[in-house]
């Protein structure tokens, strides 16, 4: 079983059309229902995956995506379960998305794999309405174009990803699908699901860069000296030049201009030890 | 490794890209008009996508040779490179293709011939010049890191037989020189590799054959009797370079033949601003990006008196075992080679 992800950093937003189609995670993960949300939404303090169900169609997905991605600067990785429907493949198999056609004005978009994944993958259209009627060679729903693009406002596309569950056939259609048939679907895909979850998340990278002086910052200047200010510290730290700032005794006191013009000259020749942690 | 391969429509039949195909039996196939469909569109990420990057195969449109900017010379004549290829499969920390592109997906135009056509016709306009003319790839990609697959070298240079007014140069780290060693050197092509000292090469230049390997490949060059160029650019600023790139030179002329070498250039690191500005908010944690550099007409360099001192040295290094006329140092302050 792929490990519960119960770091603080980064988040994993498992985003579903219907609450039947997220619950198996809901229950894996032991979310919890938030109150004062405009959408349903599953969260655990201390597990960075959450879940949030956007109700059917177009645009209530990009509302809800919308919303979620709107709370919060966490580093964050998509992912859209839901069931589908497909002309051949069997009900139950699962597929990863690696292509959206959206059926009412034909717009294509490829999401990048870069996540590994085990298992088979499929094209997908997005249709209006409930049909009866496959498209050729492609898995059919409502809602992942619009995930996508949405999503993809807010976090790098190689970790915006969609995983379809086959739900419906040319054989047996989509009229006696239920809530309790649907987590059925869904179940048994928890396991390799996860797996995927955690190489997504694997994938953020951490590119915040601190550095150890936040009181010099408070000093007072202009925004753009303070921004300057900034940067500089920022390459001096990770040049690993931390003694020799702190050896200028610099502080919120010291006037702007000195403290650039000193950190300027300590930077201008300071040239970087190489095989050394820096 | 390929997972996954983008197929463009029009080259979906063509036998270059079928055979590159049949390399990668388990990969998923994917197909699309256009390779823009894919690459470097809006969110993609060139550092997470160097995780596993994506295969396209792709026809090249348009313009598929380009004049070199002026200061790209080695030797006089007419100058344009080429790129059968945009991305690599080394992942250099310095490399500009970071900050030039938001895609790391292997692109490869499989139109070779068309990429001739257009090679043989500008040199024809050229046939009055009294130096040939010179024809670069590398830029955009490893000329030979990705041969295996795209068998670019066993087409390119046995084609420049055929134009001889023309050079075909090389731009290499890569150790894939089977392609040339079973067949004669041609005296219109030169092989330039970039080399570095072990410990920068080791540090900045991820997955490229390690120095050692690099001069092992060139010594076989040379001895079958190939063109060699040796391409110091970018040198790296450090504590200690000198002595890292003074023991790296004089291991380099203790194996090859200084006087079968073509040329050397040297250059210091330099990026347009643009893409210094995307690359160190890729690398924000890397000290390549914040150690001796300054800013000056939209690009970023090391400071004058820094790239000085290194184009200085570094030349003088090279002079003690090869004529001077054979050193280009391309300078970011004076806009013209020295």
């Amino acid at each position: 079983m792929a490990e519960p992800l119960v770091s603080a950093d980064p988040l994993m937003t498992i985003v579903a059309a219907l609450n039947c189609e997220a619950k198996p995670w809901v229950d894996y993960f032991g979310l919890k229902k938030q109150c004062d949300s405009p959408f349903w939404h599953y969260a655990k303090e201390g597990v960075n995956v959450e879940v949030v169900i956007t109700g059917i169609g177009a645009l209530a997905m990009a509302t809800a995506v919308g919303w979620i991605g709107g709370l919060g600067s966490r580093p964050r990785a998509w992912l859209n379960l839901g069931v589908a429907g497909h002309a051949t493949l069997s009900i139950g198999s699962i597929c990863r998305v690696h292509s959206v056609i959206n059926a009412s004005d034909l717009a294509k978009y490829h999401p990048p794999l870069v996540a590994k994944w085990r298992g088979d993958t499929s094209a997908i259209a997005t249709v209006n309405a409930p049909t009866n009627s496959y498209a050729e060679g492609a898995m059919i729903d409502m809602e992942s174009y619009a995930f996508f693009k949405s999503a993809i406002l807010f976090s790098a596309s190689e970790v915006v990803q969609s995983i379809k569950v086959i739900s419906d056939n040319q054989d047996q259609g989509f009229e006696d699908l239920n809530a309790s048939k649907i987590s059925a679907l869904m179940l048994p895909h928890v396991k390799q699901v996860n797996s995927f979850i955690s190489e997504l998340v694997s994938l953020l990278p951490d590119r915040n860069v601190n550095h150890p002086w936040p009181e010099l910052l408070h000093v007072r200047c202009s925004h753009s000296q303070g921004l300057q200010l900034d940067e500089l510290l920022k390459k001096l730290s990770v040049l690993g030049l931390n003694e020799q700032v702190d050896s200028l005794a610099l502080n919120s006191q010291t006037p702007i201009n000195v403290s650039l013009e000193k950190l300027r000259a300590l930077l201008a020749v300071s040239a970087p030890s190489i095989g050394e942690a820096v | 490794m390929v997972d996954t391969i983008y197929l463009e429509s029009a080259v979906a039949e063509q036998q270059r890209a079928q055979q590159i195909i049949s390399r990668y039996p388990k990969a998923t196939r994917i197909d699309i008009e256009r390779y823009g469909e894919v690459f470097n569109t809006h969110a993609q990420d060139f550092r997470i996508q160097k995780n596993n990057p994506s295969l396209i195969l792709a026809e090249k449109k348009n313009k598929k040779v380009m004049p070199t900017p002026a200061q790209y010379e080695t030797g006089g004549g007419a100058h344009y490179y080429f790129s059968h290829m945009l991305n690599c499969v080394y992942d250099c920390r310095y490399c500009f293709l970071q900050g030039m592109l938001r895609s790391a997906n292997y692109l490869v135009f499989v139109n070779y011939e068309d990429f001739l056509d257009d090679i043989a016709n500008i040199a024809e306009t050229h046939k009055h010049d009294d130096k040939p003319t010179w024809f670069f790839s590398g830029y955009d990609c490893d000329s030979l890191a990705y041969e295996p697959v795209t068998g670019f070298a066993e087409y390119f240079v046995p084609a420049f037989n055929h134009i001889p007014n023309a050079v075909l140069e090389l731009r290499t780290k890569s150790t894939q020189i089977r392609s040339l060693l079973k067949i004669p050197a041609q005296d219109n092509v030169v092989i330039a590799y970039s080399l570095s000292p072990d410990r920068v090469a080791q540090e900045l230049e991820i997955g490229a054959p390690s120095l050692d390997k690099r001069v092992e490949a060139l010594a076989k060059l040379q001895q079958a009797g190939w063109r060699i160029g040796l391409r110091f650019d970018p040198i790296i600023w450090h504590q200690d370079y000198l002595a890292d790139y003074r023991a790296m030179i004089d291991k380099v002329f203790a194996v090859l033949d200084p006087d079968k070498i073509d040329s050397v250039t040297l250059g210091g690191f330099r990026l347009p601003k643009g893409f210094y500005k995307t690359m160190r908010k890729l690398h924000p944690e890397h000290w390549l990006f914040s150690a001796g550099l300054s800013e000056q007409e939209g690009m970023v360099t090391y400071t004058s008196e820094i790239e000085a001192d290194v184009l200085s040295n570094i030349g003088k290094l090279c002079e003690q075992h090869i004529q001077d006329h054979k050193v280009f140092a391309y300078s970011s302050f004076e806009g013209d080679s020295a």
